[in-house]
């Protein structure tokens, strides 16, 4: 064990400690007091630290009778925004403003870019990340500060239905990868003073900006300080997906179980953030990560609140069965047919015998056999490029399904319960928590040819001591089952009508644990119709 | 530490223990039914019969090969030939799914206790199989009577049974556990279901029994054998086993058929009844009172009766009532004249009301008991 452990937290000791805040790591201007100097000693350090990149832009200008630069990244600056909005204000301020200090400059932006995100800065490296971002730069010669005005493009994707989590009834909009735009998702939702974002730079190499969201008075204090400290510690070079942060945040990281939720959906983040949840935004990616979580939340959807009550409760049932199906069916299937004969109905059995003739393998083989076809085919349905989409499911219904049971190879049940597993597995709302019963299934199909049903419950007992002994944030991972609540079994395997859901699960780690007091049931006026 | 431990026990677990028992469906062969006879060498004859599972399930199939195959054996013992069965048979024998053991009329004659402490004993075989005596037909022929629709001759048998017990209660649906149970317990003898061949045995056992519309020989229900301890004593009617039915208050649904004047008669429908069982003790003697509540609807009347008149229902009402005190006072007198075993129960019942009058009644005998104290009452 302890050779997995150094393995797993290896160090690498020779490197010198990281700097400390992540600003530092800034390509830094040598030469202090930049903005104090001249131009021309300006433009040779600005052109030193982005050398000579494509889209660095940078001219001579005159303010007035001021000769002054401007700087910006051709790629990250929309241009109809420089020539309508920039050049033109710097034209009236050269003739209706004297820029010489620092002051008048201030002015300057004050009375004519009021309500242009703009602003004075004295800072050098502030200057160089402000050009990162797609502001544009303005440095008037003799004056100890630069005007930044933010111009930026609106490339990305436009806002689509998410594509992971679908829904027939609720609000269609997902996330993109743009941080600001997810963030006017989440606020158009939440029209909530109380409704706060923080922001927060990852990643040595990427500088990818995160924004830790949450409703104050809400969200616990404890967990919110919990997350900022988890997200300031985190020492990575990239961050490409919210799945980076995920395995840095995450209280374990050896276990099949997901302690951190992600979803595309803005209602989603919404809804939770209501329940006092935290948001982790990061820029580049959809997928927003919410902390704490419980495994029934792994089982809900929004749409399960606009749906009839009773609807949604059957709904939410059968996606606990199904979960159960995609962990369990292959190996009590297996454990059954090669153990516990006596268990199978006698017409059943004479059944199953008979498609067992004449298979070469042993049961146990065939399960791992089909399940293994199963995880290919499904890989490579997911990695193939679209053009070749059709190849994958004649391979995979014919050659796999036919085929194989038309010679003998595999029984009928067999193919059977492997794509019921497979279809179960579906079922699971957050794409991220079906890999955990994906992974589980192939250790319980090994207990089970092992040791049978005994086997089976083994393995399944030690799950769920696993899983009682997991936390997410300080919340036990089980709540509100175990330890049990019975007032929170409102909204777990079944969902009451929401007037009556007045209060939060007591484990959740909120503020406020009542939700809505006063809620009651519709009733209808007594009496005559309001027709009449 | 702890962990290591654990991840080391639970490792080690697989190594020792495991698949020790594994079968493959496809190495097995399921045991429906068993016949149990006097050996001529050796002390019994055991014959199984497996299931070809390729022939039970596919119909087109099944007209070319057969649905079971039997193989007999003899033994001293039955547990020896249990898993000795290969000698003829392929594949190893699995006994948990074995629905009938089939005891030849020799055999229950002389007391079958020296292996049914087996049956009951062994892990696999289970204790819900029908204990059934094979009357004038050699067992081993009544295991091989084959029948279209269910194919393997076991697998009829029990669903026969299981269905002449449920709509008419024809068949006293004892199961091992029952025999044993009533074995165990003092106050109460055993039954056992009989059935015999009607037709020619010799071309039942073939495949070609089943092609013919009429069955060339059929395995029919004969009824129930009587017993006293473990040993066989007769049998008795079909009719006579649905009264013994009643009275243990077991019957599910029944038809009985009334006469009413001038060979007329009519039938009714019980379709929900129930008995209660008393017995008092009266000036040293048992009073046995046997109450039976039925209710049921009128199937058939060759008589011209108004039926819409309340009055004419209770007339049909005060007939069946006279037909179902004669019926079982006709079953209870054949089984008490002719076999004097308490098969009914009426000891226990006594006993489990008052043990020290039991006890005394005991040195009588319960079913030395005379006529006119049995009661009878019925509505």
């Amino acid at each position: 064990m302890n050779i997995f452990r150094n393995w797993f937290n290896q160090k690498q000791k020779y490197q010198p400690t990281p700097a400390t805040t992540s600003s530092a790591l800034l390509p830094k201007p040598e030469v202090s007091d930049l903005l104090s100097k001249g131009l021309p000693e300006i433009e040779q350090e600005l052109r030193r630290i982005f050398g000579n990149t494509l889209d660095f832009y940078l001219d001579h200008l005159s303010v007035g009778k001021q000769p002054g630069l401007i700087v910006y990244l051709e790629s990250m600056v929309n241009p109809k925004l420089i020539s309508q909005e920039v050049v033109n204000k710097l034209t009236q301020a050269g003739q209706n403003y004297e820029l010489t200090s620092v002051d008048k400059l201030k002015q300057f932006r004050r009375e004519q870019l009021g309500g242009l995100m703009a602003k004075v800065i004295m800072d050098e490296s502030e200057m160089v990340r402000d050009l990162l971002l797609g502001y544009v730069l303005i440095i008037i010669a003799n004056v100890e500060a630069a005007l930044v005005i933010r111009a930026t493009t609106e490339e990305g994707r436009s806002i689509t239905e998410p594509s992971t989590q679908t829904t027939i009834r609720g609000p269609k909009e997902g996330f993109v990868e743009s941080l600001d735009t997810n963030i006017t998702l989440i606020r158009k939702i939440l029209h909530n003073p109380q409704l706060r974002f923080e922001r927060y730079i990852v990643g040595k190499d990427t500088q990818t900006a995160l924004a830790v969201c949450f409703i104050n008075g809400i969200a616990d204090g404890q967990v919110v300080e919990e997350v900022r400290r988890r997200i300031k510690d985190i020492q990575v070079s990239g961050v490409f997906d919210s799945g980076n942060i995920e395995e840095f945040i995450t209280d374990k990281t050896i276990t099949p179980f997901p302690t951190v939720y992600n979803t595309e959906r803005p209602d989603s983040v919404a809804a939770n953030l209501v329940e006092g949840k935290i948001a982790i935004i990061t820029d580049g990616t959809p997928f927003v990560l919410l902390v704490p979580v419980t495994l029934p939340d792994f089982f809900q959807t929004t749409e399960d609140y606009a749906q009839p009550f009773l609807m949604a409760s059957f709904i939410r049932v059968i996606r606990y069965v199904a979960f159960l199906i995609s962990l369990v069916l292959p190996s009590l299937y297996l454990a059954v047919i090669t153990y516990h004969i006596e268990l199978i109905p006698t017409a059943l059995l004479v059944n199953l015998m008979a498609q067992r003739e004449g298979v070469p393998m042993p049961a146990a083989v065939e399960v791992l056999a089909m399940e293994l076809t199963f995880e290919i085919l499904r890989e490579a349905g997911i990695r193939m490029p679209r053009a070749v989409g059709q190849t994958i499911s004649i391979v995979g219904a014919l050659v796999i399904g036919q085929a194989a049971v038309e010679a003998g190879i595999v029984s009928n049940t067999m193919v059977i319960v492997v794509a019921l597993t497979a279809i179960s597995n579906f079922v699971s709302p957050v794409y991220s928590f079906s890999v955990s019963s994906r992974l589980l299934r192939f250790v319980l199909i090994l207990f089970a040819s092992f040791l049978g049903l005994y086997g089976v419950l083994l393995g399944l007992v030690t799950m769920v001591a696993h899983l009682a002994s997991l936390r997410s944030f300080g919340v036990p991972y089980l709540s509100p089952v175990a330890p049990l609540s019975i007032g929170a079994q409102k909204d777990v395997f079944i969902r009451l009508p929401i007037f009556t859901l007045k209060t939060r699960s007591p484990f959740s780690k909120v503020k406020r644990l009542i939700k809505q007091r006063n809620s009651q049931s519709p009733s209808p006026p007594e009496g005559d119709d309001l027709l009449s | 530490m702890k962990r290591k431990v654990m991840i080391l026990l639970l490792l080690t677990s697989l190594f020792l223990t495991g698949c020790w028992d594994r079968r493959e469906l496809n190495e097995i062969s399921m045991v429906s039914g068993m016949a149990v006879e006097q050996g001529e060498k050796k002390k019994y004859r055991m014959t199984v019969e497996v299931i070809n599972p390729t022939a039970e399930l596919n119909p087109a199939k099944g007209t070319s090969t057969t649905p079971a195959i039997t193989y007999s054996m003899e033994g001293d013992a039955l547990s020896q030939l249990r898993n000795k069965m290969d000698v003829g048979m392929s594949r190893r024998m699995v006994y948990s799914h074995m629905r009938i053991v089939y005891i030849d009329e020799k055999i229950a004659r002389k007391g079958f206790l020296e292996f049914l402490d087996f049956l009951e004993r062994d892990r696999e075989i289970r204790d819900d199989f029908y204990m059934i005596v094979a009357s004038g037909v050699p067992a081993k022929d009544a295991l091989a009577i084959t029948y279209p629709i269910q194919k393997a001759p076991s697998l009829k048998v029990h669903a026969q049974l299981q269905a002449l017990a449920r709509d008419w209660g024809g068949s006293p649906d004892v199961r091992e556990a029952d025999v044993i149970n009533a074995l165990t317990t003092e106050g109460i003898e055993p039954v056992a279901i009989a059935v015999g061949v009607q037709g020619d045995a010799e071309q039942g056992m073939s495949m070609d029994n089943e092609k013919s519309v009429e069955p060339n020989a059929l395995l029919v229900v004969k009824g129930m054998g009587v017993f006293k301890k473990e040993k066989l004593l007769g049998y008795v009617s079909v009719t006579d086993t649905r009264n013994f039915m009643w009275i243990r208050n077991k019957l599910r649904f029944t038809s009985l058929l009334v006469p009413y004047k001038n060979n007329k008669f009519f039938s009714v429908r019980i379709f929900r009844s129930g008995t209660r069982i008393n017995v008092d003790y009266q000036q040293g003697r048992p009073v046995i009172s046997i109450k039976i509540k039925a209710e049921g609807r009128i199937d058939t009347a060759q008589f011209n009766s108004k039926l819409d008149d309340p009055k004419s229902y209770r007339e049909l009402e005060r007939q069946t009532k006279a037909e179902i005190e004669k019926q079982i006072k006709t079953t209870i007198h054949t089984v008490q004249k002719k076999f004097a075993s308490d098969i009914f129960g009426f000891g226990l019942i006594l006993y489990r009301q008052n043990p020290e009058q039991f006890a005394q009644v005991k040195k009588i005998g319960m079913t030395n008991l005379p006529e006119r104290e049995y009661r009878w009452m019925c509505w």
